[in-house]
């Protein structure tokens, strides 16, 4: 089950930020993702050392936490998805279409002329597309 | 899911905001209305790259992504590639488009054209001012593309041709709007990163008047091509 999404601007600004847990958990994930923009920032730095490259999109595991694991992915214009797993057990390629996914609603979010460029995305369209994307995807 | 506009909406769209901007709203101040022509554009590039770059691969450097301009975004916003790409490797590109999509219906009218055999009377002058005032929101567009994509960088526009309505009036009507194909030329002078603000615009202008000379040439060789 996936336990927080997030989208974080080019200057690691936070753009979206949400839990889906009942638990009152919302700063723990918040923690999560906040240190995994520097494993982000790390991988994108030194292309060598990871293994992934051909700058694609998706990043691949980031690191795995103690009850989760952490995907990653950075669009062209620098703007990072992280994704907060509680499922242990993922395949690759259903992140990946999950990230294309949660890409393409966020394209749609901000190609809105009213949202402006680098503050919060607060259109509740947004939000819902999210979280059915996120209610379809249970990696199990 | 591809959405597609009618070309003659698009068309309509730019000369209405040409016309509020430089006619209504700011009518004795030309460079603000370029400027706020151009803040348009810059947000509708931005907004452009985000879904025109989903499917691709990060770029690595910076011609990548002027590659990218050139072919892919060219051709789903203006419906054809660019002509011709040049660069001096430092920063500075060239875009040439032989017949920018945009412009290929604007004309001149003939009556302000009349006096046209040196490139230098008032008349020519005026009409290249009025054209360069469609090209605003392209230029905007562009720059909007690249700062989003990281790549802080300033952009300007030139026609090579204007327009030879007056011209081929003479010859033959019908060919009026077949042949009165605009060409246009777009310098990108891309900011390199160890450049502070204020010390990379003057660069940046600098590097902007060096095209000039290439659009006396191009205007010059046009003439000569047309008064025989």
């Amino acid at each position: 089950m996936i336990v927080c999404v997030a989208v974080v601007g080019h200057q690691n600004n936070p753009l979206y930020i949400q839990s889906f847990t009942e638990a009152e958990d919302a700063l723990k994930l918040h923690h999560i993702v906040h240190c995994s923009l520097d494993v982000i920032d790390e991988r994108v730095n030194n292309p060598s050392k990871s293994g992934t490259t051909l700058n694609e999109a998706f990043l691949g595991l980031l690191y795995p936490a103690l009850n989760y694991k952490v995907y990653g992915y950075l669009t062209n214009t620098k703007v990072k998805f992280i994704m907060v797993t509680s499922d242990l057990d993922v395949r690759d390629t259903d992140v990946r279409s999950f990230f294309r996914k949660f890409h393409a609603a966020y394209v749609d979010a901000v190609s809105n002329p009213f949202h402006v460029p680098g503050k919060k995305i607060t259109s509740r369209t947004f939000s819902e597309s999210v979280t059915n994307i996120v209610s379809s995807y249970s990696f199990n | 899911m591809v959405r597609e506009v009618a070309e003659s909406c698009v068309d309509t769209m730019l000369m209405e905001m040409v016309a509020m901007y430089s006619g209504r709203f700011y009518a004795n101040k030309p460079e603000l209305a370029a400027r706020r022509i151009e803040a348009i554009g810059y947000q509708v590039g931005h907004q452009l790259s985000e879904r025109y770059t989903m499917e691709r691969p990060r770029f690595s450097d910076h011609l990548e992504a002027i590659k990218f301009i050139c072919k892919d975004f060219w051709s789903e916003v203006f419906k054809k590639q660019i002509d011709n790409l040049k660069t001096n490797h430092r920063g500075t590109f060239v875009l040439q488009d032989n017949k920018f999509r945009w412009l290929s219906r604007v004309s001149i009218d003939p009556s302000s054209e009349k006096e046209t055999e040196d490139p230098s009377t008032p008349g020519e002058s005026k009409a290249a001012q009025a054209v360069s005032m469609y090209l605003y929101f392209p230029c905007g567009i562009i720059r909007g593309v690249l700062s989003n994509l990281g790549i802080p960088c300033a952009v300007s526009a030139d026609i090579s041709s204007l327009p030879t309505l007056a011209h081929y009036d003479l010859m033959s009507p019908h060919r009026l709007f077949r042949d009165s194909g605009q060409g246009l030329i777009l310098a990108l002078a891309l900011s390199p990163p160890h450049f502070q603000d204020s010390s990379s615009a003057l660069w940046f202008s600098r590097k902007i008047r060096f095209f000039v000379p290439l659009r006396r040439l191009l205007k010059l060789r046009l003439l000569s091509k047309h008064n025989f």
